[in-house]
């Protein structure tokens, strides 16, 4: 099996579509998992991780190896999740505006966009798509930096120290931000849980 | 623990973080509080799912293959400058487009005839077709009598 650094060269030097595809499977799981952190079904996440590895393809020649794969993988994903939610944010309000213009009525579209997601994954149960998407909701609103601890911790068990490689910031910031995670989705859980 | 204590350690508990002490004190407080309980059995059930949807996740086998037709499609492409418009910029030209519409408006209304009432305006249309200079009916009226 070959090194991820002789993947990357191939890929650099012979355009190998081959080695292309080997490094997109070793890291799916990885990039899909993290994508799936913060979005609310799996056909956006893996909408996403197809970008990412797209990205990945293109900007190849500018990673340095110093840093492991793994964690340039993370910090792309990451970077491609949150701008997928900017987006898609952005869009859900011009689509409110123009549907209250249209008919006058801008909540009609909101109970759309929530609907959609639960659609896409029809495996699970109705009490359990209404866990998965309280839980969303409640990560969705913490700080940006705690939501990225949070979800590289819980979606991919990482130790403090891989989460501060990859977040670029000290061990301690690391407890903190998860700590202030883990306390204000208790707060956010508990009021959704008792209304 | 009392009811506070026991909800703000939900997740400690969950993920097993509490001193043997202190979990012994969660659960006895849990055997007797029914309120508590079912909280507990909910938030658990809430929080869990993260890992049901972690274990419920199945990749795409075409991925791969769709990520390097994808990336080597951009690579051949005809590549178009696009120009990017900042949410500022459209901001701005909203905004100068509206003073635009006010300064012309201003300027066009100001231009109008200078008559200003319906009374002047049917006067000087009068005046136009039968100059009083030149033409009076009154004249007739007073050369008949």
């Amino acid at each position: 099996m070959l090194t991820d650094s002789e993947l990357i060269d191939n890929i650099l030097n012979n355009n190998s579509q081959k080695a292309f595809e080997e490094l997109v499977n070793r890291y799916q799981s990885l990039v899909t998992k993290t994508c799936l952190g913060f979005v609310s079904n799996y056909a956006d996440a893996e909408d996403i991780a197809q970008d990412v590895f797209i990205e990945v393809f293109h900007s190849l020649k500018n990673f340095r190896s110093e840093s492991k794969l793994s964690t340039w993988l993370y910090r792309i994903a990451v970077n491609k999740s949150l701008n997928f939610i900017r987006l898609k944010k952005r869009h859900s309000g011009l689509r409110s505006i123009e549907s209250f213009f249209t008919t006058g009525n801008s909540n009609k579209s909101e109970s759309i966009e929530i609907a959609s997601p639960k659609s896409t994954d029809a495996d699970w149960g109705i009490e359990q798509q209404e866990d998965k998407q309280m839980l969303k909701k409640a990560i969705n609103s913490l700080p940006e930096n705690q939501r990225i601890a949070f979800i590289l911790s819980k979606y991919h068990d990482l130790s403090y120290k891989e989460i501060a490689e990859i977040m670029s910031i000290t061990l301690s910031s690391v407890e903190s931000l998860l700590f202030r995670a883990k306390q204000n989705l208790q707060k956010k859980l508990l009021k959704e849980i008792n209304n | 623990m009392n009811c506070k204590e026991v909800n703000n350690n939900f997740i400690n508990s969950i993920e097993k973080s509490l001193s043997a002490d202190k979990q012994s004190a969660f659960e006895a407080h849990l055997s007797s509080c029914a309120s508590c309980t079912e909280s507990y059995r909910r938030f658990r059930s809430v929080y869990q799912s993260i890992n049901i949807e972690v274990e419920g996740l199945t990749l795409n086998p075409l991925l791969a293959q769709k990520a390097w037709e994808k990336a080597t499609a951009k690579v051949n492409a005809i590549e178009t400058p696009i120009v990017p418009f900042r949410r500022s910029a459209i901001v701005s030209i909203a905004a100068a487009g509206v003073a635009l519409g006010i300064v012309l408006g201003t300027l066009l209304n100001s231009s109008s005839p200078t008559v200003n009432t319906n009374s002047e305006y049917s006067i000087q249309l009068a005046d136009d077709y039968f100059p009083s200079n030149l033409y009076s009916p009154y004249e007739e009226l007073d050369n008949n009598d």
